[in-house]
C-alpha cells in the first residue's frame, strides 16, 4: 500500500492500493441506503405485525377460515336430485368428460371395471350400496381400503354430482367383457 | 534498501484452472442430459443414468467442482498477490488440489450408484464428509498461514471475503453432516424431520451464499479491476455490504420453506431477512459496475470486461429475483415450480458461469506468458452464453408461473381445473425443450473457452509470477491490542442491537415495542457517532481491523453464528417435545428398508412431501401437512420441486397393483407422465439380515423403536414383504418367488416390494389406518 495520495478524476481521491489495485471511497448513493433502511423498516414492522400484535393472520389460519366456508356453502343431495340430474343431458355431458379423465384408469372406458381394480358399473351388481346417494358417497369420500381416493377435493361438489349422473346412466347397460361379479355384491333395486 | 525475490506458487493456480475447465463440461453434460430427460423419458437409462440419480450428480458437479476448482484457483492466485507471500506450502497446496479431486471422482462413482444421504446438494456419504471437511481444513491452514506470513499487513477486502468463505463453509459442511452410520456407504442424519429441514435450508442457502457468492465476490474485486485497470468505486461501500452480507445471509434459509410445517416465526425470520439482503447483495454489484466508470468503452473490444459485467449484471437480476421469491405470497406460487430452477440457473449460469469465464480468458494468457489464442471467439462465446442463459431463464419463468397457476386453478364445477397432474406437466413441456436447447448454446460456449484456453496455453510456457519485496529489517510498528478492536465502538454498539432485538424476540407486545424503539435508536446514534469519526486523519476501526487477520477472522465467525443459533437452537429445544407427543409411530422395518429405496433412486429430486395450507393443495394432495408426520425422517424427505405429484399422503390412495404398474412402466397407468421407469427394484433385493442395523441407527437418533422390535425386524420385514407380493400375486398374477427362478417377475424381498410398503404408508399412521380397516368390515357384515 502506497503512502502517496493519487486524486483519479472519475473515482476521486484514491485512498489505497493493493497489488496495483486502487481503492477510492466514494459515498454510498442515496437510494441504494433508502432501499436497505426501507428493508429493515419493512421487516420489523412485518415482524410486529404478525408476530408480536397478531394483527395480520398467517396462512393456517386464513386456511382454516376458507375451509370452514366451503363446509357452511355445501348443499344437500337426494336420489331425486341426483336421479334429475342423470336426465339432465348437459350434466351427463360433463359428467363423461370427467370420467374420461378422471376414472378409465380403474373402471375402463365404458364403465365395465378393470380387474383387479375398479367395479363393474354397467351390470346391476354394487358393492357399496347402489342408491344415487350411495354412489354420491362413494365418488365424495373414496373407498380408501379398495384403493379409491376421494374425488370431492379434486372434482368439487359440482363436479362430483356431474360423474355421478353419469355413471347413473351407465346401469344397466352390461358392457361386454365387463369385470364379473365381485364378492359381497349385491343387486340393487329401487 | 535490501530486496528480495518472492515467485508465486502459480501451478497450483493452473492444476485447479484446468479442474474447473474439465468439470464445468462434465457437470454441464450432465446438466444437459437431465434437461433432455424431463422433456423426453427415454433419456433415462435406469438403474445408474436415471434422473433421481443424475440430478445430484450435476448440482454436486457444477457447485463443488466447476465453482469449487475455480474459486480455489481464484483465491490462490490473487491472495497471494494481495498479500505478497508465497503460497505457505507446496505440500498443502498439493494436497487441498488432489485432495479435492479424488472427492469429486468420488462422487461421481457413488451418486450413479444410489450411495446417498440425500440432502440436497450434500448428498454425498459420510466418509466423503469426512474427507471434504479434512480438504478444506488444509485449504484454511494453506490460507491462513500464507497471510501469516503477509508482507503487506492490510487485508483487501477480497481477502475478507475469503476469510468468510473459508469459515462459514466450514461451519455449514460440518454441522448439516452430523449423521450416523450404518454401514460404509450409508449413514441417516442426526436431526429429525423438520429440525432436519431448517437445518438442511440453513445449509444449502448458505452454500448459495459462502461457497457460490462470497467467493465469487473477493475474486469480482480482484479480477474486475485489475481488468479494467480502473480504481474501486469505493472502500466504504465495501465494508457495508461485506459485514451486511456476512450478517444477514445466514437468517435467510427458512425462505425455501415457507408455509411449509416450520414454525412460523421462523419462516417469518427467513422473509424478512431476505428482503434486508437485497440492498447488501446490490452494494457488490454497484461497487463492481461503478468500478467499470471510465472503462465502459473497452467492453467492445475486450471479451473478459464483457463476461464480468455481464456476470455483475445477473448478480444483481438473481438478488433482487431472491428477495421476490422470499416473500410469502410468490413463493406460495413459485415454490415446487420451475421458477425456482430458473432463478438458480441464472445465478449458477449468468453470475458464476460468466465470472469463471471472464477470469479464465484473464487468467491464460498470464499463467502463460502469452495472449489470449483467439479474441472474436471469445466474443462469440460471450453473446451465445448470454442468448442461453436467456433463454433458459425466460423458459423457466414461464413454465413455472404457467405450471404453479394450473395447480391452483379451480373449474366452474368448484374442484380443480387441473385434477390430472400430468396435464401441468404437458403444458410445460415445450419449455423443457427450449431449456434444453439453451443448455446447447451455453454448452457450445463452454467447449469453445475449453478449445480457445487450450490454444492459448500451448502457445506459450508455464510460468509463475515474480515480485521484488524489500527485506523487513526494522522491526514490526506495534499493532493496536487485540480487546481495542474486538471491544470497539461498532461492535459493542452492534452487541446492544442485538441484546434489544432478541429481548424483543422472547417479550410480548408492549414491551417488545419498546424494545425494537430502543434498539433502533442506538442503532441510529451508533451510525451518527461513526459518521463523526470520518474524514478526521486519525485510523478508522475498520482499516485498524484490517490489518489483525486474526481478529478479523474471529468478528465473521461471530457475526455468521449469530442467525444459525438463532434459528436452529430453538427447534433442537422445542423437536423431543413433539417427538414425546406425537400420535405418529415409527416406519415398521420394511417400510423403512422401503424409505432407503425411495432416498436411493432420489425420488425426493422430483417429489415432494410436504403439503402446504391452500385449498387448492389439500384438495389435490389431502390435508395439511404437519411437523409431527415428518418427525421420525432422517433425513427429512420435505423436497423442494414438484416434476411429479407430492407423495406426502400418497398412502392408500391407490392399491399395491397400481405402484408396481406404474413403477414398471408410468405411462401404462399415467399416459404422458416423464417419470422414469424402475423394472430393476422388482429383482434387485434387500438383505433384511441387516435391517436391524438400520433400526438400531434410527434409535441412536432419537427414533422410539422399541428392543423387541429391533430384534424381531428381520423376520416382521420378511412377513410384510411376503403379505404384500402374495398380494401381488393374486390381484395382478405377477409371479413371485423367493429366489431368481426361471419365469419369476419379482421378488419377495426386492426393493420394490419394500418401496410399495413405503408408499403405502406415507400420510397414515397405522393405528388410523387399522380402525379404518375395522370400520369397513363391519360395515361389509
Amino acid at each position: 500500500m502506497s503512502e502517496q495520495k493519487r486524486t483519479d478524476e472519475i473515482q476521486g481521491e484514491i485512498l489505497h492500493v493493493y497489488d496495483d489495485i486502487e481503492e477510492a471511497d466514494n459515498n454510498l448513493p442515496t437510494w441504494w441506503l433508502l432501499t436497505f433502511y426501507g428493508a429493515v423498516a419493512f421487516g420489523l414492522v412485518y415482524w410486529f405485525h404478525y408476530h408480536e400484535y397478531g394483527i395480520g393472520k398467517l396462512q393456517p389460519q386464513l386456511y382454516a377460515e376458507a375451509v370452514a366456508a366451503a363446509e357452511a356453502e355445501r348443499s344437500i343431495v337426494t336420489d331425486e336430485s341426483l336421479d334429475a340430474l342423470a336426465a339432465d343431458a348437459s350434466a351427463v355431458a360433463a359428467g363423461k368428460e370427467t370420467f374420461m379423465a378422471q376414472c378409465v384408469a380403474c373402471h375402463d372406458t365404458q364403465g365395465q371395471g378393470r380387474v383387479a381394480l375398479g367395479s363393474n358399473l354397467t351390470d346391476e351388481y354394487w358393492v357399496n350400496g347402489g342408491a344415487p346417494t350411495d354412489i354420491h358417497a362413494i365418488v365424495t369420500n373414496g373407498i380408501p381400503a379398495k384403493g379409491m381416493p376421494p374425488w370431492a377435493p379434486i372434482l368439487g361438489e359440482q363436479g362430483v354430482n356431474q360423474v355421478v349422473a353419469y355413471v347413473l346412466t351407465l346401469r344397466g347397460t352390461n358392457v361386454e367383457g365387463g369385470k364379473p361379479v365381485e364378492e359381497n355384491a349385491t343387486v340393487w333395486e329401487p | 534498501m535490501e530486496t528480495q525475490r518472492i515467485v508465486y506458487n502459480d501451478k497450483v493456480v493452473r492444476q485447479f484452472l484446468w479442474a474447473s475447465v474439465l468439470f464445468g463440461i462434465v457437470g454441464m453434460l450432465v446438466g444437459l442430459i437431465i434437461a433432455l430427460q424431463l422433456a423426453f423419458w427415454p433419456a433415462n437409462l435406469p438403474p445408474y443414468l436415471s434422473f433421481g440419480r443424475l440430478r445430484p450428480l450435476h448440482t454436486n458437479a457444477v457447485i463443488f467442482a466447476f465453482v469449487g476448482n475455480m474459486l480455489f484457483a481464484g483465491i490462490y492466485y490473487s491472495t497471494q498477490r494481495l498479500v505478497k507471500a508465497r503460497l505457505a506450502s507446496n505440500i498443502l497446496s498439493g494436497i487441498h488440489f488432489w485432495g479435492w479431486q479424488l472427492i469429486i471422482v468420488a462422487a461421481a462413482i457413488t451418486l450413479p450408484l444410489g450411495i446417498t444421504a440425500a440432502k440436497e446438494y450434500a448428498e454425498l456419504e459420510w466418509p466423503i464428509d469426512i474427507a471434504i471437511a479434512l480438504i478444506w481444513v488444509i485449504f484454511a491452514v494453506n490460507f491462513f498461514w500464507t497471510l501469516a506470513n503477509r508482507r503487506e499487513k492490510h487485508l483487501y477486502v477480497a481477502i475478507w471475503f475469503y476469510i468468510a468463505t473459508i469459515i462459514t463453509v466450514a461451519v455449514l459442511h460440518i454441522v448439516n453432516s452430523f449423521e450416523i452410520p450404518v454401514s460404509m456407504f450409508k449413514s441417516y442424519s442426526v436431526f429429525a424431520g423438520v429440525q432436519d429441514a431448517l437445518v438442511q435450508w440453513w445449509y444449502g442457502h448458505n452454500a448459495v451464499a459462502f461457497f457460490l457468492t462470497t467467493p465469487i465476490l473477493g475474486i469480482m474485486y480482484y479480477f474486475l479491476p485489475k481488468a479494467a485497470e480502473r480504481p474501486v468505486f469505493s472502500y466504504r461501500l465495501s465494508i457495508v455490504h461485506f459485514w451486511g452480507l456476512v450478517f444477514l445471509y445466514i437468517w435467510a434459509g427458512p425462505h425455501h420453506l415457507l408455509y411449509t410445517a416450520l414454525p412460523d416465526w421462523a419462516q417469518s425470520l427467513g422473509m424478512v431477512f431476505s428482503l434486508m439482503l437485497w440492498a447488501p447483495s446490490w452494494g457488490g454489484m454497484l461497487n463492481g459496475l461503478l468500478t467499470l466508470r471510465g472503462a465502459w468503452d473497452k467492453l467492445r473490444s475486450d471479451p473478459v470486461l464483457k463476461f464480468f459485467a455481464a456476470g455483475v449484471t445477473f448478480y444483481g437480476m438473481s438478488t433482487f429475483e431472491g428477495p421476490l421469491l422470499s416473500i410469502k405470497s410468490v413463493s406460495g406460487l413459485a415454490h415446487y415450480t420451475d421458477w425456482i430452477i430458473g432463478h438458480v440457473h441464472s445465478g449458477a449460469l449468468g453470475w458464476n458461469g460468466l465470472m469463471a469465464a471472464g477470469m479464465f480468458y484473464w487468467l491464460v494468457p498470464r499463467l502463460y506468458g502469452t495472449k489470449l489464442h483467439s479474441r472474436p471467439a471469445a466474443n462469440f462465446h460471450f453473446w451465445i452464453a448470454t442468448v442461453g442463459i436467456l433463454i433458459y431463464a425466460i423458459s423457466m419463468w414461464v413454465a413455472g408461473i404457467t405450471q404453479g397457476l394450473m395447480w391452483r386453478a379451480v373449474s366452474e364445477t368448484g374442484g380443480l381445473l387441473y385434477p390430472n397432474f400430468v396435464e401441468t406437466y404437458l403444458a410445460i413441456r415445450p419449455m423443457y425443450w427450449a431449456r434444453f436447447i439453451s443448455g446447447i448454446l451455453y454448452f457450445a460456449g463452454i467447449i469453445l473457452m475449453a478449445w480457445n484456453l487450450i490454444a492459448t496455453a500451448k502457445s506459450g510456457a508455464a510460468v509463475d509470477g515474480e515480485i521484488e519485496v524489500a527485506v523487513i529489517t526494522e522491526p514490526r510498528e506495534r499493532d493496536i491490542p487485540w480487546p481495542k478492536l474486538l471491544f470497539g465502538q461498532p461492535v459493542i454498539a452492534s452487541i446492544i442491537v442485538m441484546g434489544l432485538l432478541f429481548g424483543m424476540g422472547l417479550a410480548d407486545g408492549f414491551m417488545s415495542t419498546i424494545l425494537a424503539i430502543t434498539a433502533m435508536m442506538w442503532a441510529v446514534a451508533a451510525i451518527a457517532i461513526a459518521m463523526r469519526g470520518r474524514g478526521e486523519d486519525k485510523v478508522s476501526w475498520h482499516h485498524a481491523l484490517e490489518g489483525r487477520a486474526g481478529v478479523f477472522t474471529v468478528l465473521v465467525v461471530i457475526g455468521i453464528l449469530v442467525g444459525g443459533v438463532a434459528e436452529i437452537v430453538p427447534m433442537i429445544i422445542s423437536v423431543p417435545e413433539t417427538i414425546r407427543t406425537t400420535k405418529n409411530v415409527p416406519y415398521t422395518p420394511l417400510e423403512l428398508e422401503g424409505r432407503d429405496v425411495f432416498l436411493r433412486e432420489g425420488c425426493y429430486t422430483c417429489h415432494s412431501q410436504m403439503i402446504r395450507p391452500f385449498t387448492w393443495e389439500t384438495a389435490r394432495y389431502g390435508e395439511v401437512s404437519t411437523m409431527d408426520d415428518s418427525i421420525f425422517d432422517h433425513p427429512f424427505q420435505w423436497g423442494s420441486r414438484r416434476i411429479g405429484p407430492d407423495l406426502a399422503r400418497v398412502g392408500g390412495k391407490y392399491a399395491d397393483v397400481w405402484h408396481y404398474k406404474h413403477m414398471i412402466d408410468p405411462r401404462e397407468i399415467s399416459p404422458g407422465s416423464n417419470m422414469p421407469p424402475y423394472p430393476h427394484l422388482k429383482t434387485e433385493t434387500i438383505d433384511f439380515a441387516s435391517t436391524e442395523v438400520k433400526l438400531r441407527a434410527m434409535r441412536n437418533v432419537g427414533v422410539p423403536y422399541k428392543a423387541e422390535q429391533i430384534q424381531t425386524a428381520e423376520e416382521d420385514a420378511q412377513a410384510a414383504a411376503t403379505a404384500i407380493a402374495a398380494g401381488l400375486a393374486r390381484d395382478a398374477g405377477v409371479k413371485v418367488c423367493d429366489t431368481p427362478t426361471e419365469g419369476c417377475e419379482l421378488l419377495v424381498n426386492s426393493r420394490m416390494v419394500a418401496l410399495i410398503a413405503y408408499l403405502q404408508r406415507l400420510g397414515r399412521v397405522p393405528e388410523a389406518k387399522s380402525l379404518a380397516v375395522i370400520e369397513t368390515t363391519e360395515v361389509a357384515r
